[in-house]
């Protein structure tokens, strides 16, 4: 059965970074690769294997949902699980998101303990839903 | 950075909440760390903020500067609970949503959207001053999304007896109650978990007001609005008003009557699942009434925004507010004179108006609150006076609604109550695809009962049926006086046959009880119900005819039975959904 492994995570935040990443690798652990922008993020994307992309939506330059369309237009990661990762959690946003094709939505600011096993979860519902 | 495979299970099972302790404190380690790194750089950040905002506010122009403050006021709003700073995200949030709609807005930026700036970037300042919540503790609390029912309940109380048996009956109903027996404990505590309430003795630590100290230092300190109920042997006025000055909303003599304590449990918690707050604001500043929102909507209270006075009554038609949020100058109409014609408008005469002016003339503050005005808050205003004012204003409106609701007589509720309910489960039933049963009960030879016992036996004979199947029925289902001895009564995803049994039950329970005439001789009586359900019916009109001619049949037969709407029997013995009866005239009588 497939393991949900290698989660790439995009926040431009150092802060909220590091609390991720280390709520994900100490609790839930996987194995986290973090990139600070989209540019960074796509560039790991395309070159690297990831199960699952955790991504911030507000960001400079390239913002998430940017991001979001990239992966989607590539065939290498059209089909890889995105989750945003974002304070901006109005419905509206929400179904946005979701419309362009994110796998869910994961609100900020996120209860750190409660963050890989709600990370795992999306994760098995998409994989459920292939 | 890679793990081993047996680090990996473990932190998967720590995943799933089998949570071994030595991985948990590494983990709660670090964050201790980075929490505190959190906390060491939020001043810079606030200066960064304060800066930007003065940029902005001297010169409109520089819109660079704002949009950099705008990036770092966000990610206050998405970090600051995960750090332990619930309140640096709730503030951050809304000072967000207000600099969005100013840096929108063609305008300059006036006065009073600068003072409304500045009191936020203080609220803010002040919340980041507060010490971080611990790392093993996460609290979202003021900051949205309060979804979970909170039924946790402190109980403050030197005498470690009473204070088991309270914690046993509360445990007994559901909630998860916890005890302290002094107030150092309770102050500890109180600020790593918000309850639902707090039970507290007056004399705790065996002090005259001990109790009251410590509620008035926990709420100097806390940011959190905490939900105080006395529990006093002293029934004098100066103990009263001691707990309200430390903010009690709830005073119960010793000993404790617990159904009337948990009453007032019920109603505090209820607060948290019940429907969320509907507010108006009407304010012609687009950026103060975006301000409005986003503080109440923080607090899930829902909103809806009118910047002119055209609209006005089709827009209090349609969202039905529970309380409006006026601006005292709406272009050339006053506040004062909509909240007239609210007041003088059939339905909406008691809907509660708070008024938000930047005016600091009290003449005119009396003059509003004469015409129809219930509170002022002054511009810039505090968000959390703001939450608080509209919280205990439309607390008490569905208090008072609920009485108006209710029938006199039998406390159950009265007709028009019941109909609306009626019309509201029918719909919902139908949306969900629930079925739904419908009783109409009528008291056998009520008239007889009157005119030989007279009304005032006769009034204690439906208070008894009122409240035997207030005891009797699920708390889903609902009962309300129809008409004179006619009660309804819904069961919601309910099937015929249930719902004849559940009736039949109450029926034969109440032909068994003794009434007292007024010579002291006792009497019985009984009464006769008809019943329907939906489906097969697909309206409320059909439901209630068709429970009607249940009700007339089982009266035919004989009464003191319960007999079912024969399409209703019909669809459930061959398990049809539909809405087709085919037997409908058939009669069992």
């Amino acid at each position: 059965m497939a393991e949900l492994n290698r989660i790439l995570l995009v926040d431009d935040e150092p802060d909220i970074q590091e609390v991720a990443r280390t709520a994900l690798e100490i609790v839930g652990g996987f194995t986290v690769i973090t990139a600070g922008s989209g540019e960074q993020a796509l560039e790991l994307a395309l070159s690297e294997q990831f199960d699952l992309v955790l991504l911030d939506v507000m960001m400079p330059d390239m913002d998430g949902p940017q991001v979001l369309a990239r992966l989607k237009q590539n065939a290498k990661t059209r089909d890889l699980p995105v989750v945003f990762l974002t304070a901006k959690v109005q419905s509206h946003e929400v179904q946005e998101y979701l419309r362009l094709g994110a796998a869910d939505v994961l609100s900020k600011p996120f209860d750190p303990m409660a963050l890989p096993a709600d990370v795992r979860r999306i994760w098995e519902n998409a994989l459920a839903a292939d | 950075m890679r793990k081993l495979n047996f680090a990996r299970l473990i932190a998967q099972a720590l995943a799933r909440q089998m949570v071994p302790a030595t991985n948990t404190d590494a983990f709660l380690q670090q964050m201790d760390a980075l929490r505190q790194r959190f906390n060491d750089g939020l001043p810079d950040k606030l200066s960064q903020v304060r800066r930007g905002w003065e940029a902005f506010a001297n010169n409109h122009q520089d819109e660079a500067a704002v949009r950099e403050t705008l990036q770092v006021v966000h990610r206050l709003a998405g970090s600051g609970a995960t750090f332990g700073h619930p309140q640096v995200s709730r503030f951050a949030k809304i000072l967000e949503g207000l600099l969005e709609a100013l840096l929108g807005q063609a305008s300059a930026v006036t006065d009073r959207q600068a003072a409304q700036a500045r009191e936020l970037l203080e609220c803010l300042e002040r919340a980041a001053a507060v010490p971080p919540l611990p790392a093993r503790s996460f609290s979202l609390t003021g900051a949205g999304d309060e979804h979970a029912v909170n039924r946790d309940i402190f109980i403050a109380e030197s005498d470690p007896a009473s204070a088991r048996e309270l914690k046993e009956q509360l445990d007994n109903f559901g909630y998860s109650a916890r005890v302290f027996s002094d107030a150092a404990t309770l102050d500890q505590a109180l600020q790593e978990t918000v309850p639902a309430a707090v039970l507290i003795d007056l004399e705790l630590g065996g002090e005259a007001f001990g109790g009251v100290y410590a509620a008035i230092r926990v709420n100097a300190r806390a940011e959190q609005h905490v939900q105080w109920i006395f529990l006093s042997r002293r029934d004098d006025l100066e103990a009263r008003l001691k707990a309200i000055h430390a903010g009690s909303r709830a005073f119960f003599l010793k000993p404790l009557r617990i159904a009337d304590l948990l009453k007032q449990v019920e109603t505090l918690t209820e607060t948290e699942q019940s429907e969320p707050y509907r507010v108006l604001i009407v304010e012609d500043d687009a950026a103060m009434a975006h301000f409005a929102a986003m503080t109440l909507e923080q607090a899930r209270i829902k909103t809806a925004c009118l910047d002119s006075p055209a609209t006005f009554l089709d827009v209090v038609s349609d969202f039905k507010p529970e309380l409006v949020l006026m601006d005292l100058y709406l272009g050339s109409t006053l506040g004062t004179d909509l909240a007239q014609v609210l007041e003088q408008h059939d339905g909406y005469d008691n809907l509660p108006v708070i008024y938000l002016s930047g005016e600091d003339d009290k003449g005119i503050h009396f003059d509003a609150l004469d015409k129809g005005g219930d509170n002022f808050l002054q511009k810039p205003i505090n968000p959390q006076h703001l939450v608080q004012a509209v919280h205990s204003r439309v607390r008490r409106a569905r208090q008072l609604a609920e009485l108006v609701h209710r029938d006199g007589l039998t406390g159950i509720m009265n007709h028009r109550a019941i109909m609306g309910r009626v019309t509201e489960l029918v719909k919902r039933c139908i949306r969900h695809k629930h079925a739904l049963s419908l009783a109409m009960l009528d008291i056998d030879f009520f008239k007889p009962v009157n005119d030989t016992h007279g009304h005032a036996v006769g009034d204690r004979v439906l208070q008894a049926l009122g409240r035997m199947m207030q005891q009797r029925l699920r708390e889903s289902d609902l009962v309300g006086r129809y008409g004179g001895e006619e009660f309804l009564v819904l069961l919601p995803e309910t099937g015929i046959e249930n719902a004849r049994q559940v009736i039949d039950e109450v029926r034969d329970r109440f032909a068994k009880v003794k009434h007292t005439a007024q010579d002291g001789s006792e009497f019985m009586v009984t009464f006769s119900a008809g019943l329907a359900c939906l489906p097969p019916h697909s309206s409320q009109e059909e439901l209630l005819l068709a429970a009607d001619e249940a009700l007339y049949a089982a009266k035919h037969a004989g009464r003191n039975q319960v007999s079912c709407d024969p399409a209703s029997d019909a669809a459930a013995q061959q398990g049809i959904v539909s809405g087709e009866g085919s037997l409908l005239g058939g009669s069992d009588g």
